[in-house]
């Protein structure tokens, strides 16, 4: 590893060999292991264990920076990966390594980068370690200022496709407009106004005998954000180019997406409103990946992103083929000393999101709806489909009763599309009704406990499910907790997932062990969502940095 | 000057990213015409893994009876059920289309642990991890592997006892040239036309009572990696017979039944030919 970081700083050649000199080393460590274990109840048996019986996924990453040089790499183990990642990421090795250095206003990378071009929805690259994602480019990036508040970027690379590279390669540019800062004259305006564009286009060799398909795919974006005072408002709208893949079947349809917001913030009050249109819009940089490991973009899943347990079991992800939806969010802060804000005030949340499938008809009467081969489908961009994926509205009131204690309460109500968003489990749409109250007592100084009660309510799917959860925290130290799970509500079977867990930090180094069993579902971060099996074991967590 | 040097590479790139986009107006296929093979043609093996709970997988089977249109006799497809998907259930997916070596190929090659569906052609790419193709791969690999000359060519006869509902099979593999490598040889029994549920995500509802199956493997004759035709070093014209019977179990049609025999290299796991009869022809 050393011969590599010290590789990658010779590299840099001797022009920055001053600013290096003068620099900073600096990293990360995450270990993340379980030892699983056969159990009855869950219907693991030795046949269904991993043949490891014990996994780990573990990374660390070492970065060297100056004040216009960096130079830095990850090495990953996961020997073997996790249950619920995928087993392509089995093995060890340097997974993203880059140097990027500054000089004249013109900053470049080499190797390995994220980016993320306005919302994303016309190229993202990022990694969300907890559902096992990293679509990083390798390849290289410019990124110029040629003049004030005007911003470019280019670049050219080929995505992480686990520990090898997807077959395509995207070019992608963007560029961005700050008028107030650009124009002297608008330079105190109260209204601030960026403008920005973007055009990605992604090249794959055709070698189908079939289908004629488009080597070069490209996509463009337009978008602005306006601040004025209390107010933001924003939009971005997204075109594709016929881009035939087996996500979409391989049809020559076009794809466009548009994502609005408008937002309104002061003291003890907010609100925002956002909505959404897709039609069409995966864009992977290998067109015969169905999965999202080569994401070239990224489509917001516009829902609320939960914490609570119950409240995950039922998480959104976004159809790329097709979807409108919106979301909304109020909060607000009843003052301290009415009535209903006791002494120190109470804090309303609550949030409405839904989705629905967007109109499509048939391009002619011979032709089916998405037949491969063909355009597809027209859509009429306004109209709604008639299918309901997902409906969600969540209100949540906290308030701080005394000095120590603390109480939040949340009411969600679901509607679950199960078909369209699971799709390998059928249970039509579920509508579930979850409550959760959360405690926070602070015993005495550094010892504080949280406990949380939590219940689902549903006739579909697994039936009712009930939760309680007592943490003990002694900071900045230690905690433990204890929490179960129990679907009492499952008529095929009435399973307890139990668990317990210990923790230790010191400085920035925290050590985790737990034990209980894992329900089986999908775990999702904003819209995008992996497997996580059923298990039951032994799990250590260490992390530390420097 | 120099901000103006940048600006104008930056508007370069963004020039060739809007420049690099192929429309295609259509027609958006190609007829693909395939040279007729009168004697002695490559075939190729199309394993196509699949599940009866697979609700992607009828996708993958119309691929494969698309290519078996495009290319005629010169395309052997084999719907191998095995994994998750394939499990059996009380309610509706009773059917149990797995077969021993069906799962051993599963567990060795990996196909259901990729997600299903996908498929392999002749296996070729083993042990990288290329060896496993989405459905909409199956043709270029096809169009490629039939660029070749054959290595092998299989003749095989077949005689079923409508008494004994048994089958009765001969094999000749000749050798077309030189190959210094162990092969094997595999036979197994194929059935199409079965009707039994299956999951399909376009469909409503989406467990269909009556899908049609077919191709399923219902037996290996050969174990799971087939029976060695005894050498490690071939020459062109070397003729090596085989023989083999099955009782066919009581549900299975014969009339809808089909023998298939492919020689593999038994190192690589690479399959050089394939073959197809029907049993009752």
């Amino acid at each position: 590893m050393k011969k590599i970081l010290y590789g990658l700083l010779f590299c840099a050649g001797s022009i920055f060999a001053q600013g290096i000199q003068n620099g900073q080393l600096n990293g990360n460590f995450q270990s993340n292991s379980q030892v699983y274990y056969e159990d009855a109840d869950l219907g693991i048996s030795t046949e269904n264990l991993p043949s490891e019986r014990f996994l780990t996924n573990s990374f660390a990453n070492i970065i060297y920076s100056t004040s216009n040089f960096s130079a830095g790499m990850r090495y990953e183990a996961n020997q073997n990966s996790l249950l619920g990642f995928d087993k392509r990421y089995n093995g060890e090795g340097i997974t993203y390594r880059y140097a990027q250095f500054n000089k004249d206003g013109l900053d470049i990378t080499v190797g390995n980068f994220y980016e993320q071009f306005g919302s994303g929805m016309i190229l993202r690259a990022y990694e969300e370690r907890n559902l096992g994602y990293d679509n990083a480019f390798e390849g290289i990036r410019l990124k110029y200022s040629p003049f004030k508040g005007i911003y470019l970027k280019s670049l050219v690379g080929k995505q992480r496709l686990y520990f090898d590279k997807a077959e395509g390669i995207v070019r992608g540019f963007d560029g961005e407009i700050s008028l107030n800062e650009t124009f002297e004259a608008l330079s105190e305006a109260k209204t601030q106004i960026l403008i920005g564009g973007s055009v990605v286009s992604k090249f794959q060799k055709d070698l189908d005998p079939i289908y004629i398909l488009p080597e070069n795919v490209a996509s463009w974006a337009g978008r602005f954000n306006l601040y004025h005072g209390k107010w933001i408002l924003g939009a971005e709208y997204v075109y594709k180019y016929n881009d035939p893949s087996a996500t979409n079947n391989f049809i020559y349809k076009e794809g466009q997406a548009l994502l609005a917001n408008v937002s309104y913030s002061k003291k003890g009050f907010g609100f925002s409103l956002a909505g959404k249109r897709i039609d069409n819009m995966s864009s992977n940089s290998d067109r015969n990946l169905k999965g999202q490991e080569v994401s070239i973009n990224y489509l917001p899943a516009l829902t609320k992103q939960h914490a609570y347990t119950l409240a995950t079991i039922y998480p959104y992800g976004t159809i790329a083929n097709g979807e409108m939806g919106i979301q909304t969010e109020l909060n607000y802060k009843v003052k301290k000393g009415s009535f209903i804000g006791g002494e120190y005030g109470m804090g309303i949340l609550a949030n409405f999101s839904n989705a629905y499938s967007i109109h499509k008809a048939q391009i002619d009467e011979d032709t089916a709806l998405g037949e491969s081969g063909t355009l597809g489908y027209t859509s009429d961009f306004f109209k709604l489909g008639e299918e309901k994926y997902f409906q969600e509205f969540s209100i949540e009131l906290s308030r701080k009763v005394n000095r120590k204690l603390r109480l939040v309460g949340s009411y969600i109500n679901t509607h679950y599309n199960s078909k369209v968003i699971v799709g390998y489990d059928y249970h039509g749409m579920i509508k579930a009704n979850i409550v959760v109250l959360e405690a926070q007592y602070k015993l005495k100084p550094k010892h504080s406990i949280r406990t949380e009660i939590q219940h689902l309510s549903t006739e579909q799917h697994e039936g009712n499910w009930a939760m309680g959860l007592v943490e003990y925290t002694v900071s900045p130290h230690y905690f433990f907790a204890f929490q179960n799970l129990y679907n009492y509500g499952n008529e095929t079977k009435k399973v307890h997932y139990p668990n317990i867990s210990a923790g230790y930090t010191k400085g920035t180094t925290r050590f985790a062990l737990g034990y209980g069993k894992q329900r089986q579902g999908i775990f999702c971060v904003g819209g995008v969502c992996r497997e996580v099996p059923k298990s039951n074991g032994i799990s250590l967590s260490i992390t530390s940095s420097f | 000057m120099r901000n103006l040097k940048y600006l104008f590479a930056f508007i370069g790139a963004f020039a060739i990213s809007l420049a690099s986009c192929d429309v295609i107006e259509g027609p958006f296929t190609e007829e693909i015409v395939v040279g007729e093979c009168v004697e002695k043609c490559k075939k190729i093996l199309l394993e196509d893994y699949t599940g009866h709970k697979c609700g992607n997988c009828p996708l993958a089977a119309e691929k494969a009876v698309e290519l078996k249109e495009i290319y005629g006799d010169q395309v052997v497809p084999v719907a191998v059920h095995a994994g998750f998907f394939a499990r059996t259930e009380e309610s509706h997916f009773t059917t149990d289309f797995t077969t021993d070596a069906g799962d051993d190929w599963d567990t060795h090659f990996g196909n259901s642990t990729a997600g299903n569906p996908n498929g392999m052609v002749n296996r070729a790419g083993y042990p990288e991890s290329d060896h496993i193709l989405q459905h909409s791969q199956w043709a270029q690999k096809v169009q490629q592997l039939l660029q070749a000359e054959p290595d092998a060519y299989i003749e095989l006869e077949a005689n079923y006892n409508a008494s004994t509902h048994s089958v009765s099979i001969s094999s000749e593999t000749e050798i077309l040239q030189s190959i210094s490598a162990p092969l094997s040889l595999n036979i197994i029994l194929t059935e199409s036309g079965i009707i039994a549920y299956q999951t399909d995500y376009t469909a409503e509802p989406m467990d269909v009572p009556d899908y049609e199956h077919n191709h399923v493997m219902r037996k290996s004759l050969t174990g799971t990696w087939g029976t060695d035709l005894g050498q490690t070093n071939y020459t062109d014209g070397d003729l090596i017979n085989k023989s083999f019977s099955a009782n066919l179990e009581e549900a299975w049609i014969a009339e809808n039944m089909s023998i298939v025999a492919f020689i593999s290299n038994t190192n690589t796991y690479e399959i050089i030919q394939a073959e197809e009869i029907h049993i009752t022809e």
